[in-house]
């Protein structure tokens, strides 16, 4: 994903791949739209799972960091 | 004529009749007023009756010369030694035994002293004490300075002793080791013999100026004559009055002295009160310690409880951040099955779409139709509708199922009145 495409935000991804499916579960689809729909809501998939995999390698060296010290 | 006397022929013969009066030795009762001690080894002394009323300077009204000579002096000091007194001085009240003698040369009675009752003067210096301290208790001096506080660190010391007595050495030797920067004001003043008293008080007055934080009175051991001077009411009176508290070590008696009754805090011996004293600057020194550590520990104590409490966050903090995380991506995991689930039903749904559409136009499909047995008439190249469109003898053209059909119309029939 590039720059252009990439949401602002966790939250707005996660809005906007919600959006997206509720559209899909919905009787009446957009042939059209519907292969764009999906690489869609796959892309942002893909994108909020790197983050929260990121996300989950800083908060172990936070934690990491905050185990206390021996004093010599 | 009357009889005319020599003066030797008179003297002897008054000392004859006093001798004669006074066979015997007599006890005589009195104050020394005089004392005289001469190389020979005599002892020369002046007794008056004791009167504690007579002012200052005046003239008793009799005076009593007796001789100790020196064949009876020994047994006179052991008397005295051995009631604590060690020897007779001035001012001193006693009770002493010896013969009447008119001594012709000075033409003067004289008592030939020849022992001393020392019960009679410790009984008199008591009593003299006990007078001082009911005065002073009547004026409600005896514990005013023993009201006074005492500062929790006294470091400026006044001190009142004979300077390079033995007591001044004692006493300030135990503050020097004591490695406490104690600061000693040292009045230096007789602590026995006539006179002394106003010495003394004079150094208490001083020093008390001398914004010490206590006044220290100490003189070293010695016989009841020596620290007598401290049964005096003058000093008394300064201690009582000082402003300061006065605290003293007179001596190494066992009997208190009117100066330790009426001090704040009195000690046995002038070591002693430099021991107190040090020990009081210690005592609040531990105190001082032991706050701190109390401190240190509380401090310490805290800074545990808080790191603790932290770390507790801190263990929160990551168990929540690992429980976002992980239902984070359970959410994920979730919409991605949405995404599956929605991409197939919109793909059925289209399907579906589709396929109705498809049916329907196969439902459409004319070829249907034909199948079913439908036959679609041409005449002319023109589907023909109706029966009007084509007359007997034309040529029409059948399409079937299954071909074409060429045939001629023989006649034809409409079905209703419109047709004509």
């Amino acid at each position: 994903m590039d720059d252009s495409t990439a949401p602002p935000s966790y939250a707005d991804a996660v809005a906007e791949l919600d959006t997206i499916l509720r559209r899909l579960e919905q009787d009446d689809v957009d042939v059209d739209r519907l292969v764009a729909d999906v690489a869609r809501a796959a892309e942002l998939l893909g994108w909020c799972r790197d983050r929260l995999a990121r996300a989950t390698l800083e908060i172990e060296q936070v934690v990491a960091d905050l185990e206390p010290h021996d004093e010599g | 004529m009357d009889h005319t006397w020599g003066v030797g022929e008179l003297n002897r013969t008054v000392d004859r009749i006093l001798r004669r009066h006074f066979s015997d030795e007599v006890w005589v009762s009195g104050e020394i007023a005089g004392l005289d001690r001469p190389a020979s080894g005599h002892v020369y002394l002046r007794l008056v009756d004791h009167d504690p009323a007579r002012a200052a300077g005046r003239a008793p009204e009799a005076v009593l010369h007796v001789t100790l000579f020196e064949s009876n002096k020994r047994a006179v000091n052991q008397q005295l030694q051995r009631a604590g007194i060690g020897r007779i001085g001035e001012g001193m009240q006693v009770r002493i035994r010896g013969s009447l003698e008119l001594y012709p040369a000075q033409g003067r009675v004289q008592l030939r002293m020849t022992g001393i009752d020392a019960a009679y003067t410790l009984g008199a210096m008591a009593a003299a004490r006990d007078r001082v301290l009911e005065l002073l208790r009547s004026e409600g001096l005896l514990t005013r300075n023993g009201a006074l506080a005492v500062p929790h660190l006294p470091l400026r010391i006044g001190l009142v002793t004979s300077a390079g007595s033995a007591a001044a050495a004692d006493f300030l030797h135990e503050l020097e080791a004591s490695g406490i920067g104690f600061s000693v004001v040292h009045c230096d003043t007789r602590v026995q013999g006539v006179g002394a008293e106003r010495g003394v008080a004079a150094a208490i007055a001083v020093v008390a100026a001398a914004a010490v934080d206590l006044v220290v009175v100490v003189r070293g051991g010695g016989d009841r004559l020596d620290l007598a001077v401290f049964d005096s009411e003058v000093i008394a009176r300064a201690i009582a009055t000082c402003t300061v508290p006065v605290w003293s070590g007179i001596g190494h008696e066992i009997d208190r002295s009117v100066a330790d009754a009426v001090a704040h805090t009195a000690f046995k011996t002038p070591t002693a009160v430099a021991a107190a004293i040090v020990g009081r600057v210690q005592a609040v020194a531990e105190q001082l310690d032991r706050a701190h550590e109390r401190l240190a520990a509380a401090a310490r104590g805290r800074l545990a409880g808080s790191a603790g409490a932290l770390g507790a966050q801190a263990d929160r903090g990551a168990r929540a951040a690992t429980a976002a995380l992980r239902l984070e991506h359970r959410r994920l995991d979730g919409e991605q099955a949405r995404l599956v689930r929605g991409a197939r039903h919109a793909n059925r749904s289209s399907t579906a779409t589709l396929d109705l559409a498809a049916s329907r136009v196969a439902a459409l499909d004319p070829q249907r139709a034909l199948e079913r047995g439908w036959v679609v008439l041409r005449a002319g190249g023109r589907v023909v509708r109706r029966v009007t469109d084509v007359a007997a003898g034309d040529e029409i053209e059948a399409t079937l199922a299954d071909g074409l059909l060429t045939a001629t119309v023989t006649s034809t029939s409409p079905t209703s009145p419109d047709a004509e």
